[in-house]
């Protein structure tokens, strides 16, 4: 390697520096952004099931976001594998809403529920049985319907 | 030649193994039993959910646009939730829940459902039980064999099925009331201590046939009922009369309007008491049916409803019927 390449790598990387900073805090940002306006927010979805007594736990954002959402939180609820998605229109929230069943078929999950308030979906999935009566999922439900 | 060998090969390989990697996916419009093999039990979501099953028996259900609409008692599957009573057919009036098109409920005789019907449904609340006073239009006769099966799998299911006070039934349904029905070969009822029903005079020159025996099991707070039926005459049936299809009407009952019988005896602690998908055999005697009741019936106060928990079929001091 020739000093000037030495030269130009060092400069490379110097540049690199704080260019990566810049991409954490961008994605950070883009987190925050990509809430929904207009919609219920995941925080709202929580704090209702909270109110109720659910109990949700372990909720974070997911990266990538799936199912063409804008803003997703996973987490559970008493144990259900749930998911809190806000989308950007309605087209993106029922090819969303497909995707999400094309999913349980293929992974042959026990219980499946997927429901809209306005943009927001609540997607929750019993894959192992653990509550066959559905008791929780149906008490999401109802919560999540009068947001 | 070979390549297009492989191609096939490769291909029917890709598709035996998209198939096999796809598991079942089954949607359900609102509550149902969950089937046997995965459990049983009740699964209590309300809203459009899909399960890796189907429905245990088709005869249940009501499938709309690929969904599956549960139309049975639930109480017969542990189900714990809230409970209205119902006395024969009539039309599902739940008002969370939109098939496009009438769908109707063949159960017979006293049955629970979870819904309350709605304001606009023409039903009415009487002896405890909500009563269809409404017409039913041909599609309901149209259907009617092929969902009336249903009745089939609820005749030897062991459950608390509502107590109805048929006596203050509504004048516009009082002529269809009958001990039972075809298919109800057997119940089992858990009530309070025997009372004979009252049924007041009916309107109609035929009475069903009633060949049965009632059995006191353990002592007078719980009763098993065990009857057996030949025919059943429908309401609305715009003169075609066609009762449930292959099942005769045997004969006419000569004594028309006579309570049911009960028989105080030693119960039959083992040994079936209800026979599935058969008709019982020879009653072992019959005792003679106990006096009618004359004069003006009992009135009960309408029961509260919706009720919680198990059915409140014991301790109640209040005629009984048990028509299927």
């Amino acid at each position: 390697m020739t000093p000037f390449h030495r030269i130009l790598a060092l400069m490379v990387l110097l540049a690199a520096l704080p260019a990566c900073g810049k991409n954490k805090s961008t994605t950070t940002s883009t987190n925050i952004a990509s809430h929904v306006q207009g919609t219920p927010h995941t925080d709202e979805v929580l704090g209702a099931w909270r109110n109720a007594g659910l109990a949700p736990e372990a909720f974070v954002s997911v990266q990538p976001v799936p199912h063409g959402a804008a803003y997703c939180e996973h987490g559970t609820v008493r144990g259900v594998d749930t998911t809190v998605c806000e989308y950007a229109s309605d087209d993106a929230l029922v090819r969303g809403t497909q995707l999400v069943k094309q999913e349980w078929a293929r992974v042959d999950a026990h219980t499946g529920v997927v429901l809209r308030a306005k943009r927001t979906s609540m997607i929750a999935v019993d894959r192992e049985r653990r509550e066959p009566t559905g008791k929780t999922i149906s008490q999401m439900a109802k919560v999540f319907g009068k947001l | 030649m070979r390549e297009v060998s492989a191609l096939i090969v490769g291909l029917l390989a890709v598709v035996g193994f998209s198939t096999a990697a796809h598991g079942r996916s089954v949607e359900f419009l609102s509550q149902h039993p969950v089937p046997h093999r995965y459990g049983g039990g009740f699964c209590y979501i309300e809203v459009p959910h899909v399960h890796n099953y189907a429905p245990e028996d088709p005869r249940m259900y009501r499938e709309t646009n690929g969904q599956f609409y549960f139309v049975g008692d639930p109480a017969a599957f542990d189900y714990d939730g809230p409970r209205y009573s119902y006395y024969g057919a009539h039309p599902v009036a739940e008002a969370e829940v939109r098939f496009g098109h009438p769908v109707y409920c063949y159960l017979k005789g006293p049955h629970f459902h979870w819904y309350q019907p709605s304001a606009q449904a023409q039903f009415q609340l009487t002896g405890g039980a909500y009563w269809y006073v409404g017409a039913f239009p041909p599609a309901y006769y149209d259907d009617r064999p092929r969902y009336a099966g249903i009745n089939e799998i609820y005749a030897p299911l062991p459950y608390a099925r509502p107590v109805v006070d048929v006596a203050v039934a509504p004048v516009a349904v009082r002529a269809e009331i009958s001990f039972g029905g075809p298919g109800w070969r057997a119940n089992a009822v858990i009530g309070g201590p025997p009372v004979p029903v009252f049924i007041p005079p009916l309107p109609v020159p035929v009475a069903p046939v009633q060949i049965g025996v009632g059995i006191n099991l353990g002592g007078p707070p719980a009763v098993v009922e065990r009857r057996e039926f030949a025919g059943e005459r429908y309401r609305h049936d715009r003169g075609r009369h066609e009762g449930w299809g292959d099942r005769p009407l045997l004969e006419s009952h000569p004594r028309h309007g006579q309570p049911a019988r009960f028989i105080a005896g030693p119960a039959p602690v083992r040994g079936p008491l209800l026979q599935h998908g058969r008709p019982l055999g020879p009653a072992p005697h019959f005792a003679p049916a106990p006096r009618p009741m004359r004069g003006t019936a009992p009135r009960l106060a309408p029961a509260p409803a919706p009720i919680h928990g198990s059915a409140p079929a014991q301790g109640r001091d209040q005629h009984q019927d048990r028509r299927h």
